[in-house]
């Protein structure tokens, strides 16, 4: 069949016909490649941390009263005639315990693989440039004024029967019967931290040195298809620094926004049960987050090519604050806060804000992904000893039966657990830029000798710059 | 011989030097694709460029069903259309009459010509005649194929396809008496 023979003669003469493309398509192609690896980081970095940090956020605006006592009392300045001298228990809803294929559509398979045999014709090797006669371009948480506090009732079993406590000051009242009460509020605060040290190092081996075509055929670009690892440094020093949400809390306890809303509505409807149950719960349950940056200097070792140890100094300040009263319930009663309790007379009660200033010695282990590549995504976990030298909190102070204002209470070693996770972003020359989110955890509880659990914690994006040693 | 599985996973797994070497295997014999379909160089490269992109943003559907490159050739192939379909100065010549069919002829010309001269009188073909005849005469789609590809009816196709042809032939008889085509009027 004479048709037959000239497809075929043409599909035959031109089915291997190839040209070679300039060096820009592959630069482009390359550029592009990275782009999009840039893009899926820029994308999904930020949405993992964002997360992160939003369910942190979540977790440390979510607990329940802290175990030790709850003390809420009045400066002697300014009295309340409520419920003075006397314990007002709130009742509470008992809390629940929480405890194609890319290969194209058209299913066709190419039948272009043919031999030129027989037919007169030849195929030949033709310089894209030169086929077109051009030149390749170049491409592309009051002080309380807590003055004399004097009962207390361990907010343990209040707790057990669905009560919070409030405890008036003892002594006689100066102005019972004004409405300017000021109402304070004790309660202890709690802490955390740790440093990460993870290195990484870029390969200049690796990286991508356009060749001419001709180079290209022969030598480095056609290495055989082996994985080469790097060489890769013993010591590595990191300084890094971070910013992200504190809180301070019992330790792993979650109120569900259920719960809140069952309390919101509670509150809101039998506001006789006021302040005591609202106030307490609010202010030294669950409401304890705030700001907290950090900042160190690391040195780890190479234990193998996957694995680091490291260690270092950092220096933590974090804060954490609270807002007394729900806003909505102040709202939905205004009367009764202004009348009864004066010092909610704002609607929004006191809001008190702690600091606390630490200096921690991490030991981390690091485990890296792909050492000398890239992206080098790291895991990372530690424990670190931590001394709590500076604090501006209020705390509860077992000898005075009360929440005071004392600094030494907050000079104690205490240990904090991390874990986090870095990719590098940047690499200059041998140097390596990276980025991700940290989590820091007190182990142990935030005050020296005090029967409340209230741990300290954070979590936030740390950016670090690695240097490569010997 | 390069392991072209092998090759496929390293590129999986992101590696650069694996993805040039993927790009160094089959980039000539893709941009002589591409080139057949388009009427400049810088143009054939834009699709290459173009369709190695997503060759490796789709590397993970191949299934090592057929040979990489007949799978990499069709994206080509499609990249090039679609190039064709989005680009001004190939849309005006890119249009497909109906034409009652021509009769096919039967004359069958020895070539004396080298690939690159066949290539030169492909691309001197108006783009619809040229993409239809590298769908069917290169590529060997049929024209059922080439009528789903490009939203044209059967018909149109095989029209288009012997006008390409005829002129083909006649411009390969004109060279094989040492006569130079006459550029066809665009």
């Amino acid at each position: 069949m004479p048709d037959r023979d000239f497809e075929q003669q043409v599909r035959d003469g031109l089915q291997e016909w190839r040209i070679d493309p300039s060096d820009r398509v592959w630069i482009a192609i390359s550029g592009q490649i990275r782009k999009r690896r840039r893009r899926w980081a820029l994308f999904w970095l930020p949405l993992a941390v964002g997360l992160l940090c939003a369910g942190g956020w979540f977790w440390f605006n979510s607990g329940t009263a802290p175990s030790g006592k709850v003390a809420v009392t009045r400066s002697p300045a300014a009295v309340g005639q409520t419920q003075a001298g006397q314990e007002s228990t709130g009742q509470m809803p008992s809390a629940e315990p929480r405890a194609k294929s890319a290969q194209p559509s058209t299913g066709h398979s190419s039948g272009v693989s043919g031999r030129a045999t027989g037919v007169s014709v030849r195929a030949s090797g033709v310089s894209a440039a030169g086929a077109e006669g051009l030149t390749a371009a170049s491409g592309t948480a009051t002080a309380v004024s807590a003055p004399a506090p004097t009962a207390s009732v361990p907010a343990t079993a209040a707790r057990e029967q669905g009560r919070i406590i409030a405890v008036a000051p003892a002594e006689p009242e100066a102005g019972a019967g004004t409405s300017a009460q000021a109402l304070s509020l004790r309660y202890t605060p709690g802490l955390a931290g740790i440093s990460p040290c993870t290195p990484c190092y870029p390969d200049p081996k690796l990286a991508f040195q356009p060749l001419t075509s001709g180079a290209m055929k022969n030598t480095s670009m056609n290495p055989p298809l082996k994985k080469t690892n790097p060489p890769l440094k013993k010591w590595q020093a990191r300084f890094y620094a971070g910013a992200g949400v504190s809180g301070q809390g019992q330790a792993f306890h979650f109120n569900t926004p259920a719960e809140n809303a069952v309390y919101d509505n509670f509150t809101t409807s039998n506001p006789s049960n006021l302040p005591g149950s609202a106030a307490t719960k609010d202010t030294l349950a669950a409401r304890k987050s705030g700001a907290g940056v950090q900042i160190g200097v690391g040195w780890s070792r190479r234990l193998s090519r996957h694995w680091k140890v490291g260690t270092g100094l950092e220096y933590d300040f974090w804060q954490t604050a609270f807002d007394p009263i729900y806003p909505a319930t102040a709202a939905a009663n205004p009367s009764f806060f202004s009348t009864a309790t004066s010092n909610y007379s704002t609607g929004y009660g006191e809001r008190y804000v702690n600091g606390y200033q630490l200096l921690q010695v991490p030991l981390v282990i690091t485990w890296q992904m792909s050492p000398g590549r890239r992206w080098n995504p790291s895991l990372y976990s530690g424990l670190s000893i931590a001394y709590l030298f500076s604090g501006e909190a209020l705390m509860y102070a077992p000898d005075e039966s009360g929440y005071v204002k004392n600094s030494s209470l907050l000079r104690h070693w205490s240990g904090y657990w991390e874990a986090g996770l870095k990719f590098d972003v940047w690499h200059i020359g041998k140097h390596a830029l990276d980025a991700g989110p940290v989590f820091q955890y007190g182990l142990s509880g935030l005050q020296k000798g005090a029967p409340v659990s209230d741990h300290l914690n954070y979590i936030g994006i740390q950016l670090g710059f690695t240097l490569p040693g010997k | 011989m390069t392991d072209t599985r092998k090759l496929v996973k390293e590129c999986l797994k992101g590696e650069m030097t694996a993805q040039k070497q993927l790009y160094d295997l089959f980039a000539g014999q893709m941009l002589g694709t591409c080139y057949r379909y388009t009427k400049s160089t810088e143009d054939a490269e834009d699709v290459l460029q173009e369709g190695f992109i997503k060759v490796f943003q789709h590397l993970a559907q191949f299934r090592f069903e057929g040979e990489l490159g007949g799978w990499i050739r069709r994206i080509m192939v499609h990249t090039a259309l679609n190039y064709l379909k989005k680009s001004r100065d190939y849309q005006q010549d890119l249009s497909f009459e109906d034409d009652s069919l021509h009769p096919v002829s039967g004359d069958n010309p020895e070539m004396l010509l080298e690939a690159k001269d066949l290539v030169d009188l492909i691309r001197q073909l108006p783009t619809g005649y040229q993409t239809i005849f590298n769908l069917h005469a290169v590529e060997g789609y049929t024209h059922v194929e080439i009528g789903k590809m490009l939203g044209i009816h059967e018909g149109t196709s095989r029209s288009q396809y012997a006008r390409a042809r005829a002129l083909m032939i006649s411009w390969l008889k004109k060279v094989s008496e040492d006569q130079k085509p006459e550029r066809y009027a665009r």
